[in-house]
């Protein structure tokens, strides 16, 4: 089965705005770019280089550019064939997180992850995005959350860790509130933290609670995670985020806080305002933006030495290089750990764990998400540390089973678990 | 007969100025307003990416491939220098030992990139016709460049070698000399607006 190359290039044409018109005529092919690649590092092939992988979307591209034909178009230049469009499929979803990390790297100065951003969204629209992937995001249009969790489980959940929360401060005011109108927050969570980890969210509360923060909960928009926005789908990706901003609205709430969550930051403060040309209405920060600010306004005590085995930082990439969070959680870490050690190369220039882009959910990768792991795994183990800081869930998935994987016998928790851990909390209000 | 040669050559150098103006318009026509806060700043991204993001020892792709970033530098340079010999040929009598030097390193190193091209099979695998055809185009001009200085082809032959390059300049891979700067400053902006300095 092959595709009219036409219908293609409409897609194309839609998606082309100045960035992407700049990198497909701007790359010359070095490949110099693919030691920066954690695929490529850990397989070696030609079709995980950032060059190919940009050029997948490149050939199309150039085919309507360049000289006029003097000859008629020959068959295989009229039709993408199914090879062809398997190929895009293999290299945008299965071989490349859209980390960033190349871009930084490159000779021209190419951010390869928007191309394949762009590459994504026209395979979308083809039908063509991998089913695990495809699964989430319809989750998430169908429930109002990638997990599928429903409004009833949600609350009790809330309301069961509101119960732990009072005993573990011993607080009988404590609350995890929800729907509360006229708060300074609206805070929102990866359902990965109700279903799996509600641990993170009990941190959160937490830090909250010590912080003598104003927030509140929302019972009906709680999931910051955007899979549209991993299928390159904009449009979708606008509606989950504006369903965050409006519930934000309707609460009166001064700032929407996010969990910790890489692309679920980078959607809601950069991708939705940028590419989807939809004004940011709200204030959208992130967890570790908060709880910084908390400490340097000493709003919050914490000690340290209630931390006390060495830990190490893995930045995600949305979040760090693509999202602008680089200070804040190395500030943060250094106020709550005895021993804080960086991973090298670290912040801005950080490798992928690569359980990013979405790659979790498809698991038609899986093995080579393990594979390409190996890179994040070696920088783990350098390290020497005993925990790994990671202030994404998806992060988190990955780093735990390539701590599997690789045996590095090291603990995976969120950077907000650190700080609760250490909080010295005040005395009872 | 240089006059001429050289009247043709400004022509055809105005010719890919008017592609560069055209490009420009369009990138202008396709830009996205971005409406998110900025966290840092979109001009000093832009500056950072030329500057402090240009330093070798900050990107990879020259840090861990010192040879070929020492090439493709000779390259680009002698590129450049045979552009303005034949635009300004007075220079190249002027110092005709330093620029043939200059020129026969660049031409080594645009064969050392070409053969890696072609023998290493990760990178033959990503190459097109373009790759060959542009990188044996400004080997020719280099070659025919330093010839003419040394006095062994008639001056027409670089011209026309010239003439070649510009004309296929809008074409194929060589319109890397705009978009270049096109794409190093969107991305520079890009992650100046978010905090990130290249």
């Amino acid at each position: 089965m092959s595709l009219d190359i036409g219908t293609f290039r409409r897609m194309l044409r839609e998606r082309l705005d100045e960035e992407l018109s700049a990198y497909l005529n701007a790359c010359v092919r070095c490949g110099l770019c693919a030691s920066s690649c954690h695929y490529y590092l850990t397989d070696g092939e030609t079709a995980s280089i950032p060059g190919y992988k940009l050029n997948r979307l490149g050939q199309v591209y150039r085919r309507s550019t360049g000289f006029p034909r003097l000859l008629p178009r020959r068959e295989h230049e009229e039709a993408l064939t199914e090879e062809m469009l398997e190929s895009m499929v293999d290299v945008a979803y299965g071989r490349c997180t859209m980390c960033g990390r190349c871009g930084f790297h490159c000779s021209i100065g190419l951010d390869v992850s928007r191309v394949i951003h762009r590459l994504r969204g026209i395979l979308t629209e083809l039908d063509r995005v991998p089913k695990g992937l495809g699964s989430a995001v319809l989750a998430a249009v169908e429930t109002g959350n990638s997990m599928r969790i429903t409004r009833e489980e949600w609350v009790d959940t809330v309301k069961w860790l509101e119960e732990d929360l009072r005993l573990e401060v011993s607080d009988e005011k404590a609350s995890m509130p929800l729907d509360r109108q006229g708060s300074r927050v609206l805070y929102a969570v990866n359902p990965r933290e109700p279903k799996f980890f509600p641990l993170s969210l009990s941190a959160a509360a937490k830090v909250f609670y010590a912080a003598g923060e104003d927030w509140t909960l929302s019972s009906r928009f709680f999931d910051i995670t955007n899979y549209s926005y991993f299928a390159g789908d904009d449009a979708q990706a606008a509606r989950f985020a504006g369903n965050l901003v409006s519930e934000a609205e309707r609460l009166g709430v001064q700032a929407l806080g996010l969990s910790e969550c890489g692309h679920g930051y980078y959607a809601a403060r950069w991708h939705v305002p940028s590419y989807v040309r939809q004004k940011s209405r709200i204030d959208v920060l992130s967890i570790l933006e908060l709880i910084w600010e908390y400490i340097r306004e000493g709003r919050i005590r914490v000690d340290p030495s209630r931390n006390s085995r060495r830990v190490t930082l893995h930045d995600p990439c949305h979040l760090a290089r693509k999202g602008g969070i680089i200070r804040e959680q190395r500030d943060i870490l250094r106020s709550v750990v005895s021993e804080f050690v960086e991973m090298t190369p670290s912040g801005e220039k950080n490798f992928c764990c690569s359980g990013g882009g979405g790659s979790l959910s498809m698991t038609v990768f899986a093995e080579r998400r393990r594979g390409s792991g190996r890179v994040k795994a070696e920088q783990i183990k350098r390290t020497g540390a005993e925990v790994v800081a990671s202030p994404c869930h998806n992060c988190i998935d990955q780093l735990e089973e390539l701590d599997r994987h690789y045996e590095l016998g090291v603990k995976v928790v969120t950077v907000t678990e650190l700080v609760a851990d250490a909080l010295a909390l005040p005395e009872r209000r | 007969m240089l006059a001429t040669l050289r009247l043709a050559y400004f022509g055809l150098l105005i010719y890919c100025l008017v592609f560069f103006v055209a490009w420009t318009a369009a990138l202008l026509s396709n830009r996205r307003k971005d409406h998110s806060v900025p966290k840092g700043s979109g001009l000093l991204g832009m500056l950072s990416a030329f500057t402090r993001g240009m330093l070798p020892w900050r990107k990879e792709s020259a840090r861990l491939h010192p040879l070929s970033y020492v090439a493709g530098i000779l390259y680009h340079m002698a590129t450049f220098t045979s552009l303005a010999i034949l635009g300004f040929p007075r220079f190249l009598y002027a110092g005709s030992g330093l620029i043939s030097v200059l020129l026969l390193a660049g031409l080594a190193s645009g064969f050392y990139l070409l053969f890696k091209r072609v023998f290493d099979r990760r990178y033959r695998l990503m190459s097109q016709f373009d790759d060959y055809f542009s990188n044996l185009l400004v080997d020719a001009m280099q070659l025919s460049v330093v010839l003419s200085v040394l006095g062994a082809v008639p001056v027409l032959v670089p011209y026309g070698v010239a003439y070649l390059v510009l004309l296929y300049l809008p074409f194929g891979k060589l319109k890397h000399c705009y978009f270049f700067f096109a794409s190093r400053l969107l991305l520079g902006r890009s992650y100046g607006r978010r905090g990130v300095y290249i």
